[in-house]
């Protein structure tokens, strides 16, 4: 048999095994989800990972100074309410001001950020899944190293705050990264949609 | 999807043409992908359509001040889109009493006008950069380029045309390009002439600000009006995304600038983010340190037979400049970077 023809047989029988693990996800997860521990952990690592982006876009502030004391507590711009700052990047509609804390709502930001948190609630919750059926052949720990994988893959999300992000950790970082990364920002957001679904399905196949 | 549903080809069985197919299928879809998504990260890399750097420092930097073709061919994206950076196009104004969101120490730019004088807080201004204000019947946009450091208040272009403006998300030589909304042409904010569109090559004439302290503006000027905080967008007015110069920390005073510029100063004078007042007088330039003229008081220096008179406001702790077309304090990288040719009072 011709080896090439073999080869190429195997792709399609690869493809065949990774469009069997996508669609199999679903199920998967929703076994991942049914014990209620899983759940947990997985809603509070959304929600963590949900305040984490706000913050990194600067949507959601805190101050420990107290520095919102005597601003208007509530302010609106409907209006904004699609107008871009960026790419991934909304303008807020809505601001609500305590002394320490500052909510600069962008539904649009949110409904990204939730998408993205969605994504790593559901790694966890497989992740927890895999640790959990596999027990007695690998090590404990196992199912949460492969999460410190998808770590680089969530970490482009915040990209679309570039680059006030970069200018945290210095301006000798930021101008060794900005004009590469600048450029390419319009495919961060998409990009970690993908490496998150990718990690997800990947996450599956083991349960 | 049942588990046992999936069967993948056996290992010796002869491989049907339906997995070859998909197998070529696949392998094509990945190699145009591939080559598809190589072309465009190369393209936007290289400066394709959203402009991109030539080189971050410009080793070949030429010593001759960029012509504007050069200027317009070193456009890169800083990050937000067109208006992403939303000017300001209703300014509101409230008393000097009712400025509770300025502590003493705050930047503002301070317009000093015989009945109406305006401080313009940096604070405010960092998140906009373009204030489209109207001042006796007349356009006067404010301007601030945090990344260079440099504001400037524009009348207009020399044909009287009332212009507005907005951020175009670009920069050049890390300097803020602006966009006029009547023709598109394209504006950097320090030398204030279009490099693209109908008004290419026209230059909008300027009406000094004064970079002082919220403090120092008040008490020289009790009546002023002041910029609010109430602009029609929503953002954290007090926080800076990119230092501070109350503390004299982050990009403000520290490293180099972040984005491209087309020429470096050599002989390093100065520090890049050491402030010069900057000067220009006929077709000659200069650049004459703060630190020196706050020591000195006055310098007194000619600039293309022209002479200029800059002398140091205690009271502002803020530069004023005679006999110059244009003056502004600016970052000594920026400066440098369009006019290589400047010369320095030192």
């Amino acid at each position: 048999m011709n080896r090439g023809v073999a080869a190429l047989s195997r792709v399609g029988d690869a493809w065949d095994g990774v469009v069997h693990a996508v669609v199999g996800t679903p199920s998967r997860l929703r076994t991942a989800l049914a014990i209620p521990r899983r759940r947990r952990i997985a809603l509070v690592m959304s929600v963590v990972m949900l305040v984490a982006y706000l913050a990194a876009i600067g949507d959601l502030a805190f101050s420990v100074s107290g520095r919102w004391a005597g601003a208007p507590v509530v302010q609106a711009a409907w209006e904004r309410l699609f107008s871009v700052r960026a790419p991934y990047l909304f303008e807020p509609v809505l601001a609500v001001r305590t002394p320490y804390a500052a909510l600069f709502l962008s539904p649009v930001n949110a409904l990204l950020g939730a998408l993205v948190a969605a994504l790593v609630g559901a790694n966890v919750a497989v992740a927890l899944a895999v640790r959990d059926t596999s027990a007695c052949r690998v090590p404990p720990t196992r199912g949460f190293g492969r999460l410190l994988g998808v770590l680089p893959a969530f970490l482009l999300g915040f990209a679309c705050c570039v680059p006030a992000f970069l200018l945290a950790l210095g301006t000798g970082a930021a101008a060794a990264v900005l004009p590469f990364v600048v450029p390419l920002r319009p495919v961060f957001y998409p990009l970690t949609l993908v490496l998150l679904g990718g990690a997800l399905v990947w996450g599956g196949r083991r349960l | 999807m049942d588990e046992q549903a999936y069967t993948p080809n056996p290992p010796n069985k002869q491989p049907s043409r339906r997995q070859i197919l998909k197998g070529a299928g696949v392998i094509g879809g990945a190699v145009a992908l591939g080559i598809g998504g190589g072309v465009y990260a190369l393209r936007t890399l290289s400066g394709g359509s959203g402009g991109g750097p030539d080189s971050r420092t410009s080793p070949e930097g030429s010593g001759e001040p960029p012509s504007l073709e050069r200027l317009a061919d070193n456009v890169v994206s800083g990050g937000p889109g067109k208006d992403g950076i939303p000017a300001i196009d209703k300014p509101k104004f409230v008393d000097a009493g009712k400025a509770r969101f300025l502590t003493d120490d705050e930047p503002v730019f301070g317009l000093e006008h015989p009945h109406l004088p305006r401080a313009y807080p940096q604070l405010v201004l960092v998140w906009h950069e373009i204030v489209n204000d109207t001042v006796d019947g007349k356009p006067l946009t404010v301007t601030y380029c945090p990344l260079t450091g440099t504001a400037i208040a524009f009348t207009g272009p020399p044909d009287g045309s009332a212009l507005t403006f907005g951020t175009t998300g670009n920069l050049v030589n890390s300097n803020l390009v602006m966009y006029d909304r009547q023709t598109d042409s394209t504006w950097p904010q320090i030398t204030g002439t279009a490099i693209t569109g109908k008004r290419k090559g026209q230059r909008l004439a300027t009406t000094p600000l004064l970079w002082t302290t919220w403090k120092a503006w008040r008490s020289a000027h009790p009546d002023t009006q002041v910029l609010s905080t109430d602009t029609g967008h929503l953002r954290d007015y007090g926080s800076d995304p990119y230092g501070s110069y109350t503390r004299n920390s982050g990009y403000y005073t520290e490293g180099g600038p972040i984005f491209p510029v087309l020429e470096r100063d050599k002989r390093e004078r100065f520090a890049d983010k050491d402030v010069v007042i900057a000067i220009r007088a006929g077709k000659r330039q200069l650049a004459l340190p703060k630190a020196r003229l706050k020591q000195d008081g006055t310098v007194r220096a000619k600039a293309g037979g022209v002479p200029v008179t800059v002398t140091w406001d205690r009271k502002l702790a803020a530069a004023r400049v005679d006999g110059a077309e244009d003056a502004f304090d600016a970052m000594w990288f920026a400066w440098y970077a369009f006019h290589p040719d400047t010369e320095v009072l030192v």
